[in-house]
């Protein structure tokens, strides 16, 4: 598999050594990358020290909702228990956005560093890697990279001749949506079917086994690596430690050049990324619109492409960060057809467990199939408004609660598709 | 816990919380009586949360829509349709009640949506309610409570204590405990007998489960009608039973479901043997095609026959013949091929396709020969639109052609037994000789005598929810007259 | 913090819940405050004994200051905090989860088992919602039969996950899992392969918690039946009540002298019951159904071997009431009363006529069955609580005990008298009755039998006599009876053995004469069987085979077939036309105050574990009569909660009965030594663990339906 743009480029944090050097080789990862000087720092910190580092770095978890890193690290940090865990989730749920597995397959050492300077922090003895089921070439990667590691003195008892001792075990988790959910991927890990549950307490205070528990995907835990071994990019102007906003990961695909994973400053529009990705201005791409954040991403078309990609300019948009993935769709291509695909999509992946996402997936996947085909009537467009309400205040985890995102952003920005279909019944997108 | 403790004392206790009990309770819990319902399950309302509607003369309903049906008119019909075998003062005393029930229940929060019919050549009496009897039972549940009878479920009543002629209490059953409470009167309304095999070999001779299937009924023992004749109380009525119509039963027919749908239209009925036994079209009157396939279907099955010309006329122009309100004429079965597909797939032994009548009589068991010609037959009656035999309109005479041919077990299926308790115009249950056991009153499924060896389908569609309904009012009017109460009201 | 900590756990909480304050502990949700305090809030997937889930949508509630409409099962409780379970946004939400849950599921419930029972159809009326604003489908998923205890009907699933977390989280087991078949999800096991090959453990919590139609127990188990008879059958089915499930867990969690107990909470006779009950249990087990039904009795004799005898020290009668009780007969039933009657401070006495105590235990059931020592131990237990048998006496009439002044007596004489059949031949010499040639092999009087015996009868006491015949030194026995094989009266294990010890049976025949030589037997002459029953009024009816006539030659006939009591002229009591001792089936009182009857003597030859359960109905109904209580139930073994979680169980279903050993036939033909040798402690152990623990079922709690509010 080759990416175009997997490269590090001189932004890159997250996938800095990604390309650079052969990511079998631990030698070459602390020789040439800082390799461990991280964890090195870090465990002449103390823990307390690793947490207030983390703070003032302001590195916001790269796993979609964007809390603050050291918040979460806090609290599990502070939970009352004997034992902890810490987990690197590196499924990567939305499949077509492939960040932990470039990480894994091109530079597992900087994820593994990560983990550990979180599971020192909190006071983890036992990590977690959970890796797709599907990247078998991946899995071999880490695998030799925990045997070099325990060989090292890098895993196991009294590392870096430290007080600290602490293992990492992997799991193989079956990619789908759900296992972007924390409390799922906790339920996997505990030999139990991927599923999420309500939960009532962070998993930071009660995870696996119901033991405290920081779970952070690898993006995040490359970042941290990076933030502990001072790496340029972080201290370079633009970088976290510079006073910049750090970099996130960014996967486009849906356009001529088919997909494309770039790492790019926070703050970088949509419209940047995909000209990026794309090499040709927006202008010269016939897009009706794209699909930002994986498949329960907003649709966003327009001024809407202007939208900074950071968290807070996002979720000011009505959109979230997400997988970060950026779908191109044609200006060809009908808004119902778009959201109907979706939803079949989302109705595939939900894990069946609440009513809400289970029942309303599949109800809204019949409607806008209907609608689609123009066999919906206008009272279809109320019901659909009310089960998307539903579904986002009544689903128990994420997935769940941003279902409807794709639905009502397309409603929105496309309501005359809709209204061809149903008033005039006849598809707006097809020449007839 | 919440669960109120069984009291030992009241007025009135009223065994059961059906339509009849829970009528009767609100009856006498507005009259100033203490009541305590006993429900034998743990959901209130048995049977009657499956009525869609219920029948009514001279309504005030029927006045807004100018329908002129009178009382005596449906006196007479009930009871002519009876040949005079039911209980003329019984059957008068319910009939004119019935309209003034309408709007007491309206009072009580029940919504009905029109007075109707829901079948061709009837009376409009039909009473439609919104959310069936569920919100019946609800909506009387709630206002029993309100006026602050008392709702016990998972206890059942046991057997009724007597001081002398006169009713003095009950037993309940309080989870393996013997409770008595006591009371001055009791209302008897447990729904008949349905589930109870021995009984219904015994009056009416059908081995349940086997030729009779019962549904909307569970755990109805004849708990309160043995009780009543351990008491002394006379026998009437108890070998009638409400017929309904040809349905398959089976884990794959989900009661609503198309494939139930399309086998009560009236295209083509067989006996196992494979001969025709009515006229298809008395399917738009329930009792009456139960019947016509209870007198063949007591030895065997009976099986409705399509082809795909039928499932693509029903997709197309829907069904002529509705069943119940949730499936009214013209609605159109999309999911047929689907759930036939499913049956199949799935191995019912109920659900037959084959590409030849005499392969489908093979998978019927039915005898090929006498299969073939019964399908030749009615084609050829089709082509000269006349029916020879049994003179079905000629509208429904619809020739099967292919290519392939399905068949659908029917079984002859009961919606409850319809008598028990002797009993008078007032409710009150009877002795052998005819005098009344004070304070004991019975009705609903329990009661006998509305009846005469069928239920009159055609001209009062609705009349078993309209006789627990009306026999509990009365009962519940009755028992507090006994109780000095009713010159209050 | 300490402090704070140790106040949040302790103080109870106060909140508003529609306007009015309750309170509640901390910790629980807004859900449980509520229902506490009797304010019913629709909920479905939330259950009592699982932790909350909150994905049915139904239990939404508003909160002062807090936004939207939150699930309040998973909510917890705060102090101050101000609820409404009530206003409009409330119901349309609860409908709308409420349609969306019936969207798949069947429409009506007129076919469906559960209904009634069903927590869905109760949901559905109280919310309202036979219209539907969303679309309804049917799933069309195929209802799994295949399992003997439970019918899964994925249709029916609304998915509230109960039986997911009763698996897992209550019963630690782990074998249901959600499942999705085309569009539609439903809970079965991973692979969807059977419930048995998975780790179940058939504890049928998944079935108790469901609360719509879609896991259920098969018809024929439960329909018509008590439920908690149904759901543990093996104590449902044994006459003395004993709690069977609690003294095999006692078995399997090593407290051996704790299960005794359990045992001696209902009979006085565990050993004996150990050795010779005829465990109608064991036919009701339903790990039977699965592929053989637990070896109770076996189980029963290991924990009764391991006596330490330290129930006695729990055991001694109750203070001296002064009244005095007079027992005839020393059988089962007789002994079972006096025990309990001794017990609840009464005086008794209990006669016999035969030189020994114990009835048809000793001069009926032949001691390579049961072994003297045993019976005699028991006897001596019961002696030792202050008991007086007075053997050697036969009592004659009721007025002679009455004058004597005893305050009450129990008739309990068994059924000692046998019978010949009407037929030709039937007084030659050689012919003798079963009770008669019994009761003078025990009693050690010479009782010898030719070298080739017929015995007439296909019962237990048929085979007794049969096997004593071998004993005696019979070199060929036959039993022939009415029945075909497989209705024969007798126990499995009897047919098993008397055939390994080389008797002949022959089934369906019934004998027509005694073919005789010079007045001995020489054989006895039969016709073929084609059908055989009892009619209404209990009278036989035989359909025999023409032209079937055959003959058996034999020296000896012993005719076993019905027994009545021998009830001496002018005794006092009211004979009934069977010639039984006529009393009342539920107070076991005759026709004269104060007179009792109970065992083989009220219902004729019955089983020694019917005998006991009526000799306690008799010392219930005795004591009342003299002003007890009645309530005769000793609480010895220790009240232990049990472990409601199980474990998985990966082969489980597949663990095959360990049933107890014998002796070799060859090694027990010539002589009367004890065949059956019971079960090692491995073996005991192993075979308690097979049972299902159907009585943990009963254990999960009972949501209340909105009407009970």
């Amino acid at each position: 598999m080759r990416y175009e743009h997997e490269r590090a480029s001189e932004h890159s944090v997250a996938l800095r050594n990604c390309g650079r050097i052969d990511p079998r080789d631990l030698n070459a990862y602390i020789a040439e990358c800082h390799g461990y000087s991280g964890l090195e720092r870090a465990l002449g910190l103390g823990r307390e020290g690793v947490i207030a580092k983390l703070r003032s770095s302001g590195l916001q978890g790269r796993g979609g909702a964007g809390y603050l890193a050291a918040a979460k690290w806090q609290i599990c940090h502070d939970a009352e228990g004997e034992e902890k865990y810490a987990v690197c989730n590196a499924v990567d749920a939305d499949p077509r956005a492939r960040t932990a597995r470039l990480l894994l397959g091109g530079d597992p050492y900087s994820v593994l560093e990560g983990l550990l300077i979180g599971a020192y922090a909190v006071g983890a003895a036992h990590c977690f890697v959970c890796i797709n089921t599907e990247y078998t070439g991946e899995l071999t990667v880490l695998q030799e990279a925990l045997e070099a590691l325990r060989e090292r003195g890098l895993l196991g008892s009294g590392i870096l001749e430290s007080e600290f001792s602490c293992d990492i075990a992997i799991k193989e988790i079956a990619g789908s949506l759900v296992a972007g959910e924390e409390t799922a991927l906790l339920q996997a890990l505990e030999g139990k079917q991927l599923l999420p549950y309500r939960r009532s307490v962070y998993p930071a205070v009660r995870g696996l086994y119901g033991k405290p528990t920081l779970v952070n995907s690898a993006e995040t835990l490359a970042n941290v690596s990076a933030i502990f071994q001072e790496h340029p990019a972080v201290t370079g102007p633009g970088g976290l430690a510079g006073g910049g906003c750090g970099t996130k990961v960014v996967t486009v695909f849906g356009g001529v050049s088919g997909s494309c994973t770039l790492e790019v400053p926070l703050g970088t529009t949509i419209a940047a990324v995909t000209e990026a990705a794309e090499g040709v201005p927006l202008s010269d791409l016939d897009l009706k619109a794209v699909q930002f954040g994986g498949p329960t991403g907003v649709f966003l078309a327009g001024s809407g492409l202007q939208t900074p990609i950071t968290y807070e300019a996002l979720q000011e948009a009505g959109a979230a960060m997400g997988s970060a993935s950026v779908e191109m769709f044609g200006g060809d291509r009908c808004a119902v057809e778009m959201a109907r695909d979706v939803m079949l999509y989302l109705e595939r992946q939900s894990c069946g467990k609440c009513v809400s996402c289970r029942e309303v997936t599949y109800q809204l996947a019949d409607m806008l199939s209907d609608i689609a085909e123009s066999k919906g009537e206008a009272k279809d467009m109320e019901m659909i408004g009310e089960l998307c309400e539903f579904m986002r205040s009544n689903s128990i985890c994420g997935l769940g609660k941003s279902a409807a995102a794709p639905v009502l952003s397309s409603i929105e920005l496309f309501a005359g598709d809709y209204d061809a279909h149903i008033k005039d019944k006849r598809c707006p997108s097809t020449s007839t | 816990m919440t669960v109120g403790s069984i009291p030992s004392t009241v007025d009135v206790v009223v065994v059961g919380s059906g339509a009849t009990g829970l009528a009767a309770a609100v009856t006498l819990a507005e009259g100033g009586a203490k009541v305590a319902v006993f429900e034998k399950q743990r959901s209130l309302g048995g049977t009657s949360n499956f009525f869609q509607g219920t029948f009514a003369v001279e309504s005030e309903m029927q006045r807004e829509r100018f329908i002129t049906f009178s009382r005596d008119e449906a006196f007479r019909g009930v009871m002519e349709y009876s040949h005079w075998l039911a209980n003329p003062r019984l059957v008068r005393a319910i009939v004119n009640e019935s309209g003034a029930t309408i709007s007491w229940l309206q009072e009580q929060g029940v919504v009905f949506t029109d007075a109707t019919i829901n079948m061709p050549d009837s009376p409009r009496t039909y009473h439609v309610i919104k959310g069936r009897g569920e919100a019946v039972v609800k909506a009387l549940v709630t206002q029993a409570k309100s006026q602050g009878a008392e709702v016990f479920s998972g206890k059942p009543v046991t057997a009724l204590l007597k001081q002398g002629a006169k009713v003095r209490g009950v037993v309940v059953d309080d989870d393996g405990e013997e409770v008595e409470v006591a009371a001055k009167a009791v209302v008897i309304a447990t729904g008949g007998f349905a589930n109870n095999k021995e009984w219904i070999k015994k009056y009416s001779g059908f081995d349940l489960g086997a030729n009779l299937i019962v549904v909307g009924n569970m755990g109805k023992a004849g708990d309160g009608i043995r009780m009543a004749w351990e008491a002394g109380a006379a026998e009437e009525g108890v070998s009638t039973l409400e017929l309904f119509r040809v349905a398959p039963v089976g884990p794959e027919f989900a009661m609503g479901c198309e494939l139930e749908l399309a086998t009560a239209q009236p295209d083509l009925w067989v006996t196992a043997r494979g001969e025709r036994f009515c006229d298809e079209s008395i399917g738009f009157w329930d009792t009456q095609v139960g019947n016509a396939n209870a007198k063949y279907g007591k030895n065997a099955d009976t099986f409705s026959l399509f082809d795909d010309s039928v499932i693509e006329r029903v997709a197309d122009r829907g069904l002529d013949n509705n069943v119940g309100m949730d499936a009214l004429p013209g609605r159109k079965l999309v999911n047929l091929r689907k759930e036939i597909q499913a049956a199949l797939e799935n191995g019912s032994r109920d659900v037959f396709a084959a590409d030849s009548i005499e392969e489908l009589a093979g998978k019927m068991e039915a005898d090929p020969a006498v299969l073939e010609t019964t399908v030749d037959e009615y084609n050829e009656a089709c082509a000269n639109a006349y029916d020879a035999l049994f003179a079905k309109d000629r509208k429904y005479l619809r020739p099967l052609v292919g290519p392939r041919y399905y068949a659908v077990r029917a079984h002859t299926v009961f919606l409850g037994t319809m008598g028990g308790i002797k009993v008078n115009g007032n409710l009150e249950v009877l002795d052998k000789k005819d005098e009344v056991i004070p304070g004991l009153y019975a009705g609903g499924f329990d009661a006998g005598g509305m009846y005469g060896d069928s239920y009159p389908i055609k001209g009062s569609s609705g009349l078993a929810s309209a006789f627990a309904l009306n026999s509990g009012r009365i009962a519940g009017k009755s028992a507090l007259k006994y109780l000095g109460r009713w010159e209050a009201l | 913090m300490p402090i704070y900590k140790h106040m949040t756990k302790q103080s109870p909480i106060r909140l508003t819940i529609d306007g009015r304050e309750v309170e509640t502990r901390a910790g629980a949700s807004v859900l449980e405050a509520a229902l506490e305090n009797a304010i019913y809030v629709p909920h479905l997937c939330d259950h009592p004994d699982l932790p909350p889930a909150g994905v049915c949508g139904l239990c939404v509630i508003e909160i002062e200051g807090v936004g939207g409409l939150p699930t309040s099962c998973v909510t917890p409780v705060s102090e101050g905090m101000v609820v409404r379970t009530q206003s409009e946004p409330i119901s349309r939400g609860r409908r709308l989860a409420m349609e969306l849950l019936l969207a798949g599921h069947p429409v009506d419930c007129g076919t469906c088992q559960k209904y009634l029972n069903c927590e869905l159809q109760s949901l559905k009326q109280y919310l309202g919602v036979e219209e539907s604003s969303v679309r309804r489908r049917a799933k069309l998923l195929p209802v799994d039969s295949s399992n003997p205890l439970f019918i899964h009907d994925p249709n029916k699933c609304v998915l509230c996950g109960r039986c997911v977390r009763a698996c897992w989280e209550l019963r630690g087991v782990g074998v249901l899992y959600y499942k999705k078949r085309g569009r539609e999800f439903y809970t079965y096991t991973d692979d969807a392969g059977p419930l048995a090959e998975t780790g179940c453990r058939f504890c049928g919590a998944c079935a108790e918690v469901c609360p719509t139609g879609a896991i259920q127990d098969k018809q024929e188990l439960v329909a018509d039946k008590n439920r908690k008879a149904a759901l543990v059958p093996c104590r449902g089915a044994c006459p003395a009540e004993i709690d069977v499930p609690r003294y095999v867990r006692f078995i399997k969690d090593g407290d051996y002298p704790a299960a005794l107990e359990v045992i001696r909470e209902k009979v006085p006779f565990p050993k004996v019951l150990g050795y010779v009950c005829d465990h109608p249990c064991e036919a009701e087990c339903r790990r039977g159904e699965i592929n053989q039904p637990i070896s109770i009795r076996e189980l029963k004799r290991f924990a009764a071997e391991h006596d330490d005898g330290l129930w006695k020290q729990n055991v001694s009668p109750d203070p001296p009431t002064d009244k005095r009780v007079a027992v005839v007969g020393s059988g089962p039933a007789g002994l079972t009363a006096a025990y309990y009657l001794r017990l609840q401070g009464h005086e008794v006495t209990v006669f016999e006529s035969l030189p020994e105590a114990g009835g048809m235990l000793r001069y009926g059931i032949p001691g390579y069955r049961l072994p003297r020592e045993v019976l005699e131990g028991e006897i001596r237990d019961i002696e030792d609580m202050g008991v007086v048998i007075d053997t050697g006496t036969r009592v004659e009439s009721i007025d002679e005990l009455l004058e004597q002044g005893y305050d009450a007596v129990l008739v309990a004489v068994g059924a000692h008298t046998g019978q010949k059949l009407v037929i030709p031949g039937a007084s030659s010499e050689g012919a003798l009755i079963s009770t008669e040639f019994l009761r003078d092999v025990n009693l050690g009087n010479d009782a010898a039998v030719g070298k080739k015996v017929v015995v007439l009868g296909g019962g237990n006491v048929a085979f007794d006599c049969a096997r004593v015949a071998r004993r005696l030194g019979a070199a060929e026995v036959h039993m022939a009876c009415l029945e075909c094989r497989e209705n024969m009266p007798a126990s499995a294990d009897e047919i098993e053995q008397g055939e390994d010890e080389g008797i002949v049976i022959r089934p369906s025949h019934t004998s027509t004469r005694i073919l005789d030589r010079a007045g001995r037997v020489a054989g006895v002459e039969f016709l073929d069987v084609a059908s055989f029953c009892f009619d209404e009024e209990n009278v036989p009816q035989i359909e025999v085979i023409d032209g079937s006539r055959h003959a058996v030659e034999a020296d000896t006939v012993i005719f076993a077939m019905g027994q009545h009591p021998d009830v001496p002229e002018g005794f006092g009591v009211e004979v009934t036309d069977r010639s039984l001792i006529g009393a009342d089936p539920v107070t076991l009182s005759t026709n004269r105050e104060g007179v009792f009857a109970a065992g083989d003597a009220v219902s004729g030859t019955a089983s020694v574990i019917k005998a006991i359960a009526s000799g306690r109905k008799a010392a219930v109904a005795l004591d009342r009569f003299l002003g007890g209580s009645g309530r005769i139930d000793k609480k010895l073994a220790p009240q232990v909660e049990p472990m409601p979680c199980l474990g998985p169980g990966k082969g489980f279903a597949a663990l095959s009965r360990v049933a107890g050993s014998c002796a070799l036939p060859e090694d027990r033909v010539g002589n009367f030594c004890t065949v059956a040798m019971g079960l090692e402690e491995g073996a005991a152990a192993d075979e308690s663990t097979r049972c299902l623990q159907c009585d943990l079922r009963l254990k999960i709690k009972t949501v209340e339906f909105w009407g009970s509010y």
